[in-house]
């Protein structure tokens, strides 16, 4: 896109887009035709000057590149207040920007009066009525008041239409033209950053409608014209007929929280180019996130093989199926050799090229590509577009370069000659050909794997039981636990009780006693009572005794009863004193004979 | 001695007499080997190497102490009688503490068992149930409160 042709003011959008609030007088340079509204019977060609509105920020009134192209997702962040302009894309709705897509690639390719068939509206000012007037135009739902904005799109290459289409297409262009506005203007003040942002990358083979536009838009600023080519390879997909190698499940068109993901698979038998190509050839996406992505033609006309929704599933019954379906396939692939007709329209538009690596025996490559409305949990399938975009992805590394990030332990170590090669027939001490197909096969299947795998979460479930502190005391035999207990006091004792159901099992079947207890171990003596509560022993008894160190007392029939000791009224109140129990009715040592013997003296 | 990961140690007849398994073992191996030969190993199923190495300083250090007394005697002595050097050898992980405890176990080291009973006896001490179900990671807690359940009263 000529972005020298493109004023900001022309292209701006108005206020429902979220812009600016004040207004900003328009310079007097600005021979604008701003043309957002031309006037009426006025064909000509709108100034390039630059413009103020209302609605445009003024760095861009003053600053306007002219031929700069700019990153896709850079500009809106940088250009803007902290606004994010990029919103603006997703403010596309598949279901109408055919049309607008194909009107402004009309007004792109179409040259001349492309300024006039612009829909840019009249030029701003401090009349609030134009304002007003513009936004009724936009509206589709109102009456376009200004003839000559009407005018001026009957004037345009795209022949008969509606104004409600006009007001659109230009508000998408509109939109377009001002991300990239802000790009260039975010990229003035700004460091460009050393890799655009992987969002969107559209190979050149790819998207009929916007191939050429594509190629165009390459020569003059390759940023420039991956949001147009985006959105014609996204419609593309979603109304092209089902192509020559396309499964059914590959037809675009997912819906919301629908994941397709599709993948090709080539046993690496062809010929590839040598990686040196890749960077030049790559240039449709110089921001994949991973290294040694694919550059174009490489397998293009590898078919789509298989869904992931297949292959990937929780059930390990399906992965034996799943890997020789693969691996058949894969053959299946390279016994057919009938390449197919490496033309972009009917080439698959998903999958993007492998890498082009030179591979001279079989393998194992498997390219996964993403397309449709995804959302961050795509390889789960989770429902949620509340990050929806269209990405697509190449998956494919190639063994040279570093693995990305999180696929360290996903990806062989593979030499320089690329994925793992069977080994040649006359070496015999080398593994068999099937095994080594296994493997890459192994190897492409981690890959897939790698973002669901319930092998994954059972190992790591174990190896978070093992980081986590153990239950040793669970794990001590019994005898070890009693004798451990026998050395706590009552509280202690009477604490672990309260902790756990095995210590308390334990304590009352061992009949554990505290190192304080007065309960009398003699066993004539085992059943007496506790002098202050009356309780009897019980195996594993390590309560406190409750009582009332002096009596209750008793009034007179017109007077009140308390306990002396605590005062309180209520004869069933618990015990204010608060102790062991004590079954040691005579204390011991107490004369001669004393203690034991002096009960058998009672008696 | 063979430990339970097949790592071989020598033993000295004094130091470690004080097992009172080792004790017996050994002298049923001395009457089997009878001198002709020292190439029989003791096995110790229960007993890991690391383990091991840790408990014959301790054996070293106490082979002249007298046997530990019988019964409750060492109860009633109270947990706050370990001497210095058991208390700074006991310094240890809870892992490692118990592993002790078992190997001691095993291996019947009687004051090995009370010093390491001790140990763990003052790590439960003054504990509450909650505090003791965080020290030692135990799960199975009694001493939960039940959340009240709301009533509906329903007014006429």
């Amino acid at each position: 896109m000529d972005r020298g042709s493109l004023l900001p003011f022309q292209l701006w959008c108005p206020r429902p887009f979220g812009t600016y609030s004040q207004n900003q007088p328009r310079p007097p340079s600005a021979a604008l035709k701003p043309s957002a509204c031309p006037e009426p019977g006025g064909g000509a060609e709108p100034d390039h000057g630059p413009a103020h509105s209302e609605n445009t920020p003024p760095a861009l009134a003053t600053e306007v590149p002219a031929s700069q192209p700019a990153p896709l997702l850079s500009a809106a962040a940088a250009g803007d207040e902290g606004r994010v302009l990029l919103d603006t894309w997703y403010v596309i709705k598949p279901g109408n920007t055919k049309e607008k897509v194909a009107f402004f690639v009309a007004h792109q390719c179409g040259g001349g009066s492309r300024a006039s068939s612009m829909k840019v509206k009249g030029h701003w000012g401090s009349d609030s009525s134009k304002a007003k007037r513009r936004r009724r135009c936009l509206d589709p739902t109102k009456a376009p008041p200004d003839p000559g904005g009407r005018e001026g799109l009957a004037a345009s290459e795209e022949g008969p239409a509606s104004a409600g289409e006009d007001v659109d297409l230009l508000s998408v262009a509109e939109m377009v033209a001002l991300v990239e506005q802000r790009a260039a203007l975010a990229l003035q003040s700004y460091p460009r950053p050393a890799t655009p942002a992987p969002v969107v990358f559209v190979s050149a083979e790819q998207g009929g409608p916007a191939k050429g536009v594509g190629s165009e838009r390459r020569s003059g600023g390759g940023d420039c014209s991956r949001v147009a080519e985006a959105v014609a390879h996204f419609e593309a997909q979603r109304d092209s007929p089902p192509t020559k190698g396309l499964r059914k499940e590959e037809r675009p068109g997912p819906g919301p929280g629908e994941v397709r993901i599709a993948f090709r698979i080539s046993n690496g038998r062809e010929p590839r180019a040598p990686d040196s190509g890749l960077p030049s050839g790559g240039g449709g996406r110089p921001g994949c996130a991973y290294p040694g992505s694919p550059g174009p033609g490489a397998r293009a006309k590898d078919k789509i093989t298989c869904d992931l929704y297949q292959l990937i599933s929780p059930s390990r019954d399906a992965l034996p199926s799943n890997v020789e379906f693969l691996l058949a396939r894969a053959d299946e692939a390279s016994e057919s050799e009938s390449p197919a007709p490496a033309r972009a329209e009917d080439t698959p538009p998903a999958p993007p090229p492998p890498p082009a690596r030179d591979c001279g025996a079989s393998g194992f490559h498997v390219d996964v590509v993403v397309t449709g409305v995804v959302d961050e949990c795509i390889f789960f399938g989770k429902d949620g577009t509340k990050n929806v975009k269209e990405e697509t992805v190449c998956l494919t590394v190639s063994p040279e370069e570093p693995p990305p990030p999180g696929q360290l332990f996903f990806l062989q170590n593979r030499g320089p000659d690329g994925p793992p090669e069977p080994p040649p027939a006359d070496s015999p001490a080398t593994a068999p050909g099937p095994d080594d197909a296994e493997g890459t096969a192994d190897t492409s299947l981690c890959r897939l794997y790698r973002h669901v795998s319930h092998d994954f979460l059972e190992i790591r479930f174990k190896i978070q039981r093992l980081l986590e502190p153990r239950q040793y005391m669970l794990l001590l035999p019994e005898h070890v636990l009693v004798k451990i207990f026998s050395f706590l006091p009552t509280r202690a004792l009477a604490a672990l009780k309260c902790t756990c159901h095995h210590f308390k099992g334990i304590i009352e079947a061992f009949g554990v006693r505290a190192t304080d207890s007065r309960w009398s171990r003699d066993p004539l003596y085992r059943d007496d009572p506790c002098k202050q509560c009356r309780k009897r022993y019980e195996k594993g008894d390590v309560s406190l005794c409750r009582w009332h160190p002096k009596p209750y007392h008793h009034d007179l029939p017109y007077g009140r009863s308390y306990w002396m000791c605590c005062r309180r009224a209520d004869r069933e109140t618990p015990g204010c004193r608060l102790g062991l129990h004590d079954n040691n009715w005579v204390l011991p040592c107490n004369g001669p004979g004393g203690g034991r013997a002096g009960r058998e003296e009672g008696r | 001695m063979q430990s339970s990961d097949a790592e071989i140690f020598e033993v000295d007849m004094e130091t470690d007499k004080q097992s009172v398994i080792n004790k017996t073992m050994l002298e049923d191996f001395e009457w089997m080997m009878n001198g002709e030969g020292d190439d029989d190993l003791v096995p110790l199923p229960n007993v890991n190497a690391a383990i091991f190495k840790k408990v014959r300083p301790w054996c070293t250090h106490h082979k002249d102490d007298p046997p530990p007394p019988q019964g409750d005697e060492n109860k009633e002595r109270g947990t706050d009688h370990t001497p210095v050097w058991d208390q700074e050898f006991l310094k240890v992980d809870q892992g490692a503490l118990f592993k002790l405890i078992l190997a001691a176990d095993y291996l019947d080291f009687k004051s090995l068992l009370d010093v390491t009973y001790n140990t763990l006896a003052n790590m439960i001490k003054g504990k509450t149930p909650e505090e003791t179900d965080k020290s030692f990671n135990i799960k199975m807690t009694l001493w939960k409160r039940k959340k009240p359940k709301c009533t509906k009263r329903t007014v006429a």
